[in-house]
């Protein structure tokens, strides 16, 4: 029931932000001589502002579809009744983080929204984990220093906004770096990420390993154009693909040696990160004639990103979730000892999850790969040897997904093949399947429209 | 004599709190020693706010980390007992981080102390840096904030158990609210800070029952 009320209320977010303006007149039909409804953008608390501009509209529609796709599939995973409460109050948490002015009080909110998810990470009856204590650590600490550097580059009347010239400046973008780095879990704050996704319930993880990191990337993009970016533009630029690229290498080849399949998911988010960060690499460049502090296809790629990197990591999780739950109790949970031969028994499991494997891989023929041949293309035109790079380490995510499918389907004493997931599981991950190899075939239904939506985002020096 | 007087006055012996509760902190082995000293630091930190910050909004503070330190209590308090002489001899609670394995021991203690005078030579050292950085804030105010964030840090260092985390977390927190009181004085902030020392708190709480609560069918 509370998963139903829960799918409904994102639904109704999503259409509401689809078609409800802001700020323009809504006329009610039978009533247009009675005056408009308008909606306000911007909500006072204590002399803040929380601004909801119009613009974002195509943003809050995707993370609340994204938020029932996840809700939809919490039932179908078993992810304990704390799922869809407290994935609610994440979600409404993390899009005030989107609204807060000055945006740099949007650390706070990331903190409130970590831990939220703490009960969802550590449901009762189980040990606490060191990952969710790490979590917890790291969010933490990189708060003040958000806080700390939005305190000094707000002051920028007092100093020129130069990295080389001013100590002040200097120390800001460090102050900023260090904070974005422990909350995005960016190397080397990035071991939480791998220990959450072997310690908890996949479904629960791999839905905050998808959320919180999306949200602070959205939440980079105006921090680093506002503040970073201007303080030693090429710098930056090749300080953020040297640690994309990192990020990237570092998550895959780690993920190609795991021998646990929860540890392997965490890899993959961690190598994703670093994807994120190549796509915010993507500058400086020239939109429509103006000057901008990225390339064209940046935001698009950034943007689109989003879409398959959710669509992936729900199919993923949902998938471990089924194996998960198939467990021995007191045999650990998802060695590859454990689940040898799983296939047999939950084969649209297995097959679910080495689609997603591939659809990170950036495979072709699935969701990830558009996007990844976009930015292997810009990077190209950029840096051949990062492109070069990035294109190598997707042959870690191919390799894990292959060493997966080899667990999988061997072993000693393998039953007969049989269908042991709920009708449930078996629809939902069928429509998995479907979206992945939909959007694959078929970007530009799906892409398009994000793709033209982040052309709007022109970011000018 | 004026309000700001007596604050001054009591500057320099609520210092002297901070560095010693957060000593305890670091080398209590009984959880109730901790939070006692959690609750005074509190109150510490509360005297050197209120150069920064109005009563209303530093009382705030000061009851939000009461209030954080109580909700740790009532939940320790309400973890089950000992059963056997075994779970006893063992400090049955030692693995939810209550009792700080290692502290007990003399060895423990020492290299506890060791690490602290290292923290506060960096203090003492860093804290001139501090005040030329932050200008509003006074030396005084800028070695506790510095001894918190400090020996916040160094716990968090010894222990990976809910229990002192959660202290180290809330004792850092405090620091770094200490310094950033001096350059912001918006009530959102003091407002969602004070919630998140709370809702720390609570997950605290949480991560202490968690694992004796039911588990979910």
């Amino acid at each position: 029931m509370s998963t139903l009320i829960g799918i409904s209320l994102c639904l109704l977010l999503a259409w509401l932000a689809w078609q409800v303006p802001i700020r323009q007149a809504i006329y009610l039909a039978p009533w247009r001589a009675l005056s408009a409804l308008i909606v306000e953008d911007t909500l006072f608390v204590f002399g803040r502002q929380l601004v909801l501009a119009d613009a974002i509209r195509p943003l809050l529609i995707i993370i609340y579809l994204t938020v029932a796709v996840w809700m939809g599939g919490a039932f179908a995973a078993k992810a304990g009744s704390f799922f869809v409460p407290l994935g609610l109050l994440i979600a409404a948490t993390l899009t005030a983080t989107l609204a807060v002015r000055p945006f740099l009080y949007a650390s706070l909110l990331i903190e409130l929204a970590a831990l939220v998810s703490i009960p969802l990470l550590s449901p009762p009856g189980q040990k606490v984990g060191g990952g969710v204590i790490r979590f917890l650590t790291y969010q933490t600490l990189g708060m003040p220093f958000i806080l700390f550097a939005g305190w000094i580059l707000g002051l920028e009347t007092a100093f020129p906004l130069d990295f080389f010239q001013n100590a002040e400046a200097a120390r800001a973008a460090w102050m900023a770096a260090l904070g974005l780095a422990l909350l995005a879990g960016i190397f080397p704050f990035h071991t939480w990420i791998s220990m959450i996704a072997e310690e908890s319930h996949p479904y629960a993880a791999g839905f905050i390993l998808f959320t919180v990191p999306t949200v602070i990337s959205i939440f980079m993009l105006p921090f680093m154009v506002e503040y970073i970016i201007p303080l030693a533009p090429a710098f930056v630029y090749v300080s953020l693909r040297f640690i994309g690229i990192l990020m990237v290498l570092v998550g895959s080849i780690w993920c190609a040696f795991q021998s646990h399949l929860g540890r392997m998911l965490g890899f993959a988010v961690i190598s994703e990160i670093g994807y994120m960060i190549l796509a915010l690499s993507l500058g400086p460049g020239g939109v429509a004639g103006l000057d901008s502090l990225f390339l064209p296809e940046a935001m698009p790629i950034f943007f689109s990103q989003i879409l398959v990197r959710g669509a992936a990591m729900t199919v993923w999780a949902l998938s471990l979730s089924i194996l998960y739950n198939q467990r021995r109790p007191g045999r650990g949970n998802l060695e590859f000892k454990q689940v040898q031969g799983a296939a047999r028994r939950a084969p649209l499991a297995a097959l679910g999850l080495v689609l997603a494997h591939f659809t990170l891989a950036g495979l072709p023929l699935l969701a990830g790969f558009p996007v990844r041949l976009a930015l292997w293309q810009s990077l190209a035109g950029i840096s051949l040897p990062t492109a070069m790079l990035a294109l190598i380490s997707s042959m870690g995510m191919v390799i894990a997904g292959t060493r997966s499918l080899a667990v999988l389907v061997t072993g000693e004493n393998l039953g007969e093949w049989r269908f042991s997931e709920s009708l449930i599981q078996k629809v939902l991950l069928v429509l998995g399947w479907g979206m992945l190899l939909l959007i694959g075939l078929f970007p530009q239904w799906f892409l398009g429209p994000i793709s033209q939506a982040a052309s709007a985002f022109i970011f000018t020096p | 004599m004026d309000w700001n007087y007596w604050i001054g006055v009591a500057t320099l012996p609520a210092v002297i709190l901070i560095a010693a509760t957060t000593l305890s902190l670091l080398i209590s082995t009984d959880w109730r020693l901790s939070l006692l000293a959690l609750a005074l630091q509190y109150f510490g930190v509360f005297i050197l706010i209120l150069r920064f910050w109005p009563f209303e909004m530093a009382a705030a503070k000061l009851v939000a980390g009461w209030m954080a330190a109580a909700l740790l209590g009532i939940a320790i308090s309400n973890l089950p007992l000992p059963k056997t002489q075994d779970e006893t001899d063992q400090g049955h609670l030692a693995w939810l981080g209550v009792e700080k394995l290692g502290m007990g021991m003399l060895s423990g203690r020492i290299v506890s102390l060791l690490a602290t005078a290292l923290v506060w030579l960096v203090v003492f050292t860093f804290a001139p840096q501090v005040v030329n950085f932050v200008p509003e804030v006074g030396l005084l105010q800028a070695w506790a904030s510095l001894l918190l964030i400090g020996m916040g840090l160094l716990q968090l260092g010894f222990s990976s158990r809910p229990f002192p985390c959660i202290v180290a977390l809330l004792t850092l927190l405090s620091g770094a609210e200490l310094l950033y009181a001096a350059v912001e004085l918006s009530i959102l902030v003091a407002g969602l800070l004070a919630g998140i020392n709370l809702a720390l708190a609570l997950v605290g709480a949480y991560l202490l029952q968690a694992p004796t609560m039911e588990e979910e069918a």
